[in-house]
C-alpha cells in the first residue's frame, strides 16, 4: 500500500529548496511532498486516474537489485490489474501495462469495462519480461453502467413493468413497451450522458460563475 | 385527492468570497446579484403565496459557505453599497431614457424593484434573510436543508474519509446555529455521491439525500419504482432520484422555457451596451465593464438582433410555462398509477441561482406554478421529501451507483487535464489534517488556534467550484489563486506546528479573512 510522510514534509518545504515548490498563480504550494506513494481514482465507469510520487531512493535500490541479478531494463511501467474477484494470483490479472516516459506523474486509464474493481502498480520491467513493483496503488470499484441483474424478491414485480418504470424514468412514455427497451434505453442514457447530460447546453451546474453563452 | 407529489428542490449555493483586503472585489458581486435577482425575489414569492393562503411545499438547500456570507456583516454592509449604487444608476437610467417610453418604463421598473429588494433585505429581515427561510420552515412551507460545508465534490474524497465526514459535519453544525435543530436532508454537492456516504450522512442525522437520475436506475437491486419513489440505502439514510423529464423542460437553454423569445435576454446589459463614460462609475473600480443587471432585450431569436423587453409579456409567458409544466406533471402522474401500486413522487431539484439570474422570470414562474397547482387541479401536490417519507412505512432498499449531475453524469468535470493537479495536495492536506488532529490531543491555545485554522483552509480548499471554474475556463486565475493560497496557508501552519514557531500575525490575518465556521472544532478530523 502507498506509504506517505507527514511531519517529514515540513523539512523539504523550507524557502530555498526550489525543487520542493512550484508556483500556481500567486502562491508557492509544493511540487513534491516526498512521498512514496500512488493513489487511484474513479473518474466514471470507464475511466480512472491514478497520480504518484516514487522516491528516488526506493527506485534506486530496486535497479540495483535488478543488476546484481545480471538482468536489463526494458522501462519503467504502470500495470494495471482487474481485481474484481480478489487480489490473490496477480499475475493472471494484468490488464495493461502502460510505458512511463520521464517525468510523468499521473495517467487516465480507459478501462472501457464498467463495474470491475481495479488495482495499479509502478514499476520497472526488465528485457526478459520479469516486473519488478516499486509501488502498489488502493482498489478502487468503478460504477455498473446499466440496469442491475440482482432483484429484490420483497419487491418483485414483472420484468415488462421493469423496463416501463426504466424508461419512464429515461424520459420515454409509458406506451413504449417492449423487452427491446433495455437496450434502446441503455443506448439513450448513454448518449445522453455522452453528450453531457442535462447539464450540457444549459445554465450550468453551479451558480453564477459558471454559465455558457448561448 | 392527490394521485402524485411534486417536488421542487433549489439548491442555493455560492463559494465564500469575501476580501476585506481589497475596497471592493469582483467576485464579491457574484454573491450581491444572487441577493438581488434570486434569493430576495424567492423570498417575496413565497410570501406572497402564503399571504394568499396559497398551499405550497417546496426544498430550499441552503450551502454552509453562502449561510456564513449572509451572517457576514462586511459583505452585508457592502451589499447595501452596492445596492445602493444600482439604485442610483436607475435614476440616471430614468433620465437618459426619457427618449423612449419603452425603455424609461422599463428604468422605472427595475428602480423600483432595487428600491423594493432594499425594503425588503434590510428594513421587513433585517439584513438577515436567513430569518426568512427559518420562517418558511416553521410554517411547514419550505424545507430548508444543508449541503457539504464548502460544498466539496465527495466522490473525488473517498478515499479520505474523514474528510467526507468533516465537510457533513461541519454543514449540519452551521444549520443548527441558524435552525435551532440539525437538517432533515442533504443535497450533497453536484449530487455527487458515492457508495458509503450515506452511512456517514446517517451518523448525523440525516434522513435523506438525492442523486442523479442514473444513480437510481444503475442501482442495486433493480429499482421497482424507477425514480418516482425513494428509496433506503443498507444505512437507512433515504436516497431520492431526479426526474429527467421535468428537469429538461426547465433546464434546457434551448428547449427549456428559459429560452422562450419573450424572456428577458441575459446577455445584453447596459454595464456593456452603454458609453464607457457613462457607466464607470457603476462597474468595476478597476474600471474592467461588468454586468449591471439592468438589461433592456429580450432574447427575440437566435441572432444579434434584441428588441426592447416586455414586461408583460414575459410574465404572460412565465404563466404560460408554468401552465404547461402541470400540465405534463398531472400526465406523468396518470401514467405513473397506472404502473405504480403507490403514489409517484416527481423530484426537479435546480440550482437556486437559475431562477431570477439566469432565467429573469424564474421566480414568477415558481409563483403561477404553484398558484395554478393549488387552485386548477387537485391530481398532483407539491411536497418534500421529509413529508413524502412519512406516508409509507416501508420503502425499498437499493445501494445507489456512483454518480453526479455534472456533465456526462460522473467525475470528469472536477477530474480532468487541467484540474486534476489539485487532488495531490488535497489528498495530502487530508492525511495530514487527520494526523495532526490526532497528535495534538490537549494543544495550547495558540495551537488550537492554528490548528483549527487549518481545518478552515483544508475546507476553503477542497470547494468544488475552483475545478469546476478552471475547467469551465473563466475566472480561471481566481480559482488557482484561491486554491492555492488555501494550500499554501495550510502547509504553512502545519510547518509553525512542527516547528512550534507560530506566526500570530500570519494566523490573526488569516482568521479574520477566512472568518467562517467560527466555532470550528479540529478534532473533526480525528
Amino acid at each position: 500500500m502507498a506509504e506517505s510522510s507527514f511531519d517529514s514534509y515540513s523539512s523539504d518545504s523550507k524557502p530555498g529548496n526550489k525543487q520542493a515548490i512550484k508556483f500556481y498563480g500567486d502562491f508557492k504550494i509544493p511540487a513534491s511532498y516526498n512521498d512514496h506513494k500512488i493513489v487511484l481514482m474513479v473518474r466514471d465507469p470507464w475511466t480512472i486516474f491514478s497520480y504518484w510520487e516514487v522516491k528516488k531512493e526506493i527506485e534506486d535500490k530496486t535497479v540495483h537489485e535488478i543488476s546484481k541479478k545480471g538482468l536489463q531494463i526494458a522501462s519503467s511501467i504502470l500495470r494495471v490489474y482487474d481485481v474484481t474477484d480478489s487480489l490473490d494470483e496477480l499475475q493472471d490479472k494484468i490488464v495493461f501495462d502502460f510505458e512511463l516516459r520521464d517525468f510523468i506523474d499521473k495517467w487516465y486509464i480507459h478501462t472501457h469495462k464498467p463495474g470491475r474493481k481495479w488495482m495499479v502498480e509502478i514499476g520497472i520491467k526488465c528485457t526478459n519480461g520479469e516486473f519488478f513493483p516499486l509501488i502498489r496503488s488502493n482498489v478502487v470499484s468503478a460504477p455498473s453502467y446499466g440496469m442491475s441483474d440482482v432483484f429484490d424478491d420483497k419487491w418483485m414485480c414483472s420484468e415488462d413493468l421493469y423496463y416501463k418504470m426504466f424508461a419512464m424514468s429515461g424520459g420515454y412514455g409509458v406506451g413504449t413497451s417492449s423487452m427491446s427497451l433495455k437496450e434502446m434505453i441503455t443506448r439513450r442514457l448513454k448518449e445522453w450522458l455522452s453528450s453531457g447530460g442535462i447539464i450540457s447546453g444549459m445554465f450550468g451546474s453551479a451558480s453564477l460563475f459558471s454559465h455558457h453563452k448561448k | 385527492m392527490a394521485q402524485g407529489y411534486l417536488a421542487l428542490v433549489l439548491h442555493a449555493h455560492l463559494p465564500f468570497i469575501r476580501h476585506p483586503e481589497h475596497d471592493s472585489f469582483l467576485e464579491e458581486n457574484w454573491f450581491f446579484e444572487a441577493i438581488t435577482d434570486t434569493y430576495v425575489p424567492l423570498i417575496n414569492v413565497f410570501d406572497s403565496l402564503i399571504d394568499d393562503n396559497v398551499d405550497f411545499h417546496i426544498t430550499v438547500s441552503l450551502s454552509p459557505t453562502l449561510i456564513s456570507m449572509l451572517r457576514d456583516d462586511l459583505l452585508i454592509s457592502r451589499y447595501h453599497r452596492h445596492l445602493d449604487k444600482l439604485i442610483q444608476l436607475t435614476e440616471l437610467e430614468i433620465q437618459r431614457t426619457g427618449y423612449d417610453e419603452r425603455l424609461n418604463k422599463l428604468a422605472h421598473m427595475y428602480n423600483k424593484r432595487f428600491t423594493e429588494t432594499k425594503r425588503v433585505f434590510a428594513d421587513k429581515y433585517n439584513n438577515n434573510i436567513l430569518t426568512a427561510f427559518k420562517k418558511f420552515q416553521d410554517m411547514g412551507k419550505v424545507e430548508v436543508i444543508t449541503c457539504c460545508a464548502t460544498h466539496g465534490y465527495l466522490p473525488l474524497m473517498d478515499l479520505y474519509r474523514p474528510a467526507v465526514r468533516a465537510q457533513v459535519e461541519v454543514a449540519v453544525n452551521t444549520y443548527k446555529e441558524v435552525f435551532g435543530k440539525g437538517p432533515i436532508g442533504i443535497w450533497l454537492p453536484e449530487c455527487g455521491y458515492h457508495p458509503g456516504h450515506d452511512a456517514i450522512l446517517a451518523e448525523f442525522g440525516i434522513k435523506y439525500f438525492f442523486v442523479e437520475t442514473h444513480g437510481i436506475l444503475f442501482g442495486e437491486p433493480r429499482p421497482r419504482y424507477g425514480v418516482y419513489s425513494p428509496y433506503l440505502t443498507s444505512s437507512g439514510t433515504a436516497v431520492f432520484g431526479r426526474d429527467l423529464e421535468s428537469s429538461k423542460s426547465v433546464w434546457s437553454s434551448k428547449e427549456g422555457y428559459p429560452g422562450d423569445h419573450r424572456y428577458r435576454e441575459y446577455y445584453r446589459d447596459i454595464g456593456f451596451d452603454l458609453d464607457y463614460d457613462y457607466i464607470k462609475p457603476f462597474v468595476n473600480n478597476c474600471g474592467t465593464r461588468i454586468n449591471t443587471g439592468i438589461k433592456y432585450n429580450r432574447i427575440t431569436g437566435e441572432n444579434d438582433h434584441k428588441d426592447i423587453y416586455n414586461r408583460v409579456s414575459a410574465l404572460e409567458a412565465a404563466a404560460s410555462h408554468a401552465g404547461n409544466f402541470m400540465y405534463n406533471r398531472e400526465k406523468q402522474v396518470e401514467h405513473l398509477r397506472g404502473v405504480m401500486d403507490r403514489e409517484p413522487i416527481i423530484v426537479s431539484p435546480y440550482d437556486a441561482e437559475l431562477f431570477g439570474h439566469w432565467w429573469f422570470e424564474g421566480p414568477e414562474w415558481i409563483e403561477f406554478l404553484f398558484r395554478k397547482m393549488h387552485f386548477d387541479q387537485d391530481k398532483v401536490k407539491t411536497i418534500t421529501p421529509g413529508e413524502y417519507l412519512k406516508k409509507y412505512d416501508k420503502y425499498p432498499i437499493i445501494q445507489p451507483g456512483m454518480s453526479s449531475w455534472g456533465y456526462k453524469g460522473y467525475s470528469e468535470v472536477w477530474l480532468d487535464g487541467c484540474n486534476d493537479w489539485i487532488y495531490k495536495h488535497l489528498h495530502k492536506m487530508a492525511e495530514m489534517m487527520t494526523h495532526v488532529a490526532r497528535k495534538y490531543e490537549k494543544p495550547s491555545d495558540m495551537e488550537r488556534r492554528v490548528l483549527n485554522q487549518m481545518a478552515r483552509e483544508l475546507l476553503l480548499a477542497q470547494a468544488s467550484d475552483w475545478a469546476f471554474i478552471i475547467k469551465t475556463g473563466t475566472f480561471v486565475s481566481y480559482a488557482v489563486n484561491r486554491t492555492s493560497e488555501h494550500i499554501s496557508h495550510f502547509m504553512s501552519f502545519n510547518d509553525q506546528l512542527y516547528n512550534g514557531n507560530i506566526d500570530v500575525k500570519m494566523l490573526e490575518s488569516a482568521e479574520s479573512h477566512y472568518n467562517l465556521f467560527k466555532d470550528i472544532d479540529y478534532r473533526i478530523y480525528v
